[in-house]
């Protein structure tokens, strides 16, 4: 049996596209093989789905006691909103409550420091930290992730 | 041991020399001690009759670095002009102008301690581009100025003074900050606040940023000088981060690169990037913080130049008392200084270390 995790990121930073004029933020999804805690991939999300849910609008208006009985069996979507912070990472997207690994608080660590110090190792030049290009930000991943698994790699030995 | 170093010494006087020699016969202007090779080929450029190689068109954009669907590392590369191994028009030069490689390697050798980035290449100091000007006729840039722990012309003992960001990237920055500097309307006076805001401060700043000097000769090999220069680093970066912004004077930010403000919640980004694009007068902010940190700068000098900015801290059980309330900052910056501790530069040595990190 093989545990693959996947760890949800979203960046401080924004992308920015070529020929348009704005500015995106995204979620960055790292599968981690959960036995030896290497990364084995990523994929990068544009738009936040999470920040997009809303009440639907009926529920408000239609509190009388004809739909007691349906609002009570509706979710209660206040309950379950999630958002995901900037640079923290989360095991799901969804509303879950418990997850199924303990928050590796160590892992989140390591996998931050290792992303955002640029100019310690292969990749040297970001123009502008804030905005950056959707290359680049592949660049920077396929960097972190490659210091990543040889750190882990070593610490294991 | 010291035979093989001396003997390398030899070796690279030897090249320097030969080199300098090839240049006295093309009639080609040597370079001034220090100069960067962006600006020693763009004087000799501007010199030679029929330039010998094209203007090197190194960076139109530092936006602009390779993207490609399938990234690869070999893909990445991006051409710093100050380095000799990233730029192709050395080659020419070599071949057309019989000027040996090594001399290029030797006399413009590639930055070892962390430096800026070339968007961000702008500090300057005015005396230095100034005696080059009348000793040339040219203003020539000097490599040491995008060191980041030197935030203060080793010669003048002066704060160094930034020129707009836009220059950075243009070719003939040297002589954009030179004119600069005497067309712009706040230039002068902008360095003068730079020079008076905190003198005592600034002076204290320049022990830190010699004595650090020291420490690398000292070093017996260069990863120990590697870890000596991320140690500085990670303790300059930890100063300035927000929570700390208070400590500075005003001048600091007034011209602080790049259009984006600080976000709240990006802690990361400001801690590993913000001291890119800062001005050199906040690196001496916080070259004199760190110093308080690593008790280079005692209490008693501390509390001595208290007149100039009664809030600044003076002792570093104040500066550590508001990172332990900001206590991410002292994890991270905990686990930084762990990775870069060396025999010469520890976590044992700072003054006051806070509570968390005494060893039990």
């Amino acid at each position: 049996m093989k545990y693959v995790f996947a760890w949800y990121w979203r960046p401080a930073f924004r992308v920015h596209l070529p020929g348009e004029y704005a500015n995106y933020a995204m979620i960055v999804c790292l599968q981690v093989n959960g036995v030896t805690g290497e990364i084995l991939s990523y994929s990068i999300t544009f738009g936040d789905r999470i920040t997009n849910v809303h009440r639907i609008p009926f529920v408000k208006h239609d509190s009388g006691e004809l739909f007691a009985k349906t609002n009570a069996l509706r979710m209660d979507y206040k309950k379950h909103l999630f958002r995901l912070e900037t640079d923290s990472l989360r095991n799901s997207l969804g509303p879950v409550r418990f997850s199924r690994t303990d928050f590796n608080g160590d892992f989140e660590r390591r996998w931050l420091r290792i992303f955002y110090d640029w100019q310690r190792h292969e990749l040297e030049q970001v123009a502008d930290p804030y905005n950056i290009m959707l290359g680049t930000l592949k660049q920077t991943l396929e960097c972190a992730i490659r210091r990543m698994n040889s750190e882990t790699l070593t610490q294991a030995l | 041991m010291s035979c093989s170093g001396e003997s390398m010494q030899d070796g690279e006087a030897a090249i320097l020399l030969q080199g300098l020699r090839r240049l006295e016969q093309l009639g080609i202007s040597k370079p001034v001690v220090g100069e960067s090779l962006s600006s020693w080929s763009y004087r000799i450029n501007l010199q030679i009759n029929g330039p010998i190689f094209d203007h090197p068109k190194y960076v139109s954009d530092a936006r602009r670095i390779e993207q490609s669907d399938a990234p690869d590392s070999s893909g990445i590369r991006f051409v710093d002009p100050d380095g000799v191994a990233s730029n192709d028009w050395v080659d020419n030069c070599v071949q057309t102008l019989g000027i040996p490689r090594q001399w290029f390697e030797c006399q413009f050798p590639f930055f070892e301690r962390p430096y800026t980035p070339l968007r961000y290449r702008r500090a300057f100091c005015y005396q230095c581009l100034a005696q080059n000007m009348q000793a040339t006729g040219l203003p020539a840039w000097k490599s040491d100025w995008r060191h980041l722990a030197q935030p203060m012309c080793s010669v003048h003992a002066v704060p160094l003074l930034d020129a707009p960001v836009s220059f950075a990237l243009t070719l003939d920055h040297p002589a954009r900050a030179f004119t600069w500097y005497w067309d712009s309307l706040h230039a002068k006076e902008h360095h003068e606040r730079i020079c008076n805001a905190w003198p005592l401060r600034n002076a204290f700043a320049f022990d830190v940023q010699r004595r650090i000097d020291d420490l690398r000769e000292k070093a017996t090999d260069h990863v120990e000088r590697a870890q000596i220069d991320g140690f500085i680093l990670s303790l300059m970066r930890a100063v300035m981060m927000p929570c700390l912004h208070y400590a500075f004077p005003k001048v600091v930010f007034s011209d602080w690169g790049g259009p984006n403000v600080y976000r709240r919640d990006a802690f990361y980004l400001n801690f590993y990037q913000e001291i890119y694009r800062a001005t050199s007068i906040a690196r001496v902010g916080a070259l004199y913080l760190s110093g308080l940190l690593l008790g280079w700068v005692t209490e008693e000098e501390g509390i001595s130049t208290s007149s100039e900015e009664l809030f600044t801290p003076d002792r570093a059980w104040v500066i550590w008392r508001l990172m332990e309330k900001h206590f991410n900052l002292l994890t991270l910056l905990g686990d930084e200084l762990r990775r870069y501790e060396s025999r010469s530069l520890n976590i044992s040595m700072l003054a006051d270390i806070p509570r968390c990190w005494r060893p039990t």
